[in-house]
């Protein structure tokens, strides 16, 4: 059973970089990514999600 | 002293240079005669004392306004110094952690942008120390830090970039870069809707224009440092351009332009 991840970052390389450095780890995978608060508190909703890397700085 | 002046002058001098024979005046006369000594010596051996300090007051004020012509000039190349600084630990931290996720992905786009890197840190580093560079420089400088700018946001950035030159002119290093980074510092990076940047240089006629504009986001809240830097763009304007130029900030209710006029003829 792996951690499902949403990635949350309004630079689309900074969210390719995550996924790369998440594609590493076996115990962790990408289920989701959007690019700003409103569009993950919607993901959040509607989908399974254990872990959310969030960018401090993201607009809404 | 002017006792002293006359009593040489009657006593010494004349006796060396006058024919006689000649009457002279006493030590006790010369003492007395205090109106011609007033009327006479005294102005006389004090106007030249005048001379010579009017000589050194207009010397001393000479230098002193050089100094202070010196002291400008170092000023203005202190803030331009200021405007190099300012471009550097930010952008290069981005545009370096960018190129990072591009290389760590294979994209093709890696080798291009590094060499625009290097590109935009010759030109500031190396070009940029004189007072003036070429337009068409600066131009390349734009389009290099414009492509890199890119590479953080996707499509949602609309960046559009003119140019219509007659004849390539020289400007001040790197203003238009401040105030290119201004419209995307405050126009992308803080816009999470769909941003746009518009950009347009022409050079027609002596007339320099340049315009950029950038949508603000509705929960944009200004701050006092882009004020700070364009004030200090206004300095360095004033500097060398005195009246022969004009800064424009206009900013409605969704959009922010900066137009900048300068006449090519003034220098």
């Amino acid at each position: 059973m792996k951690i499902k991840c949403l990635l949350v970052d309004d630079e689309p390389l900074a969210i390719k970089l995550i996924e790369n450095h998440i594609s590493k780890i076996d115990a962790l995978e990408v289920v989701a990514k959007c690019n700003n608060a409103l569009k993950a508190f919607e993901i959040l909703n509607t989908q399974e999600i254990d872990l959310m890397f969030l960018i401090s700085k993201c607009q809404t | 002293m002017g006792v002293l002046a006359r009593i040489l002058i009657v006593h010494v001098g004349e006796t060396l240079v006058r024919v006689p024979p000649f009457r002279q005046e006493t030590i006790f006369e010369i003492l007395i005669e205090w109106k011609k000594l007033l009327l006479h010596y005294i102005p006389a051996i004090y106007s030249v004392t005048l001379i010579f300090l009017f000589i050194k007051y207009v010397v001393d004020y000479n230098r002193i306004r050089e100094k202070d012509l010196t002291l400008d000039k170092e000023k203005a190349e202190g803030e331009l110094k200021t405007l190099k600084a300012q471009l550097n630990p930010h952008f290069l931290f981005n545009t370096l952690n960018n190129i990072y996720t591009l290389s760590l992905v294979n994209s093709p786009k890696t080798p291009v942008s590094i060499g625009k890197l290097s590109e935009i840190l010759d030109h500031i580093l190396y070009k940029c120390n004189g007072k003036f560079v070429l337009l068409s420089s600066e131009i390349k400088l734009l389009e290099d830090y414009i492509d890199l700018e890119k590479l953080r946001y996707d499509e949602r950035l609309q960046v559009s970039f003119k140019t219509n030159i007659e004849t390539d002119a020289e400007i001040p290093p790197l203003i238009l870069l401040s105030l290119v980074e201004n419209a995307f510092k405050h126009g992308a990076g803080e816009d999470s809707g769909s941003p746009q940047i518009d950009i347009s240089i022409t050079n027609k006629n002596s007339l320099f224009t340049f315009e950029a504009s950038n949508t603000i986001s509705k929960h944009y809240q200004g701050g006092n440092k882009e004020a700070i830097g364009l004030a200090n763009i206004k300095k360095q304007l004033d500097l060398i351009y005195q009246d022969q130029y004009s800064l424009n900030i206009d900013r409605n209710k969704n959009i922010f332009t900066v137009t900048l006029h300068i006449n090519q003829n003034s220098i």
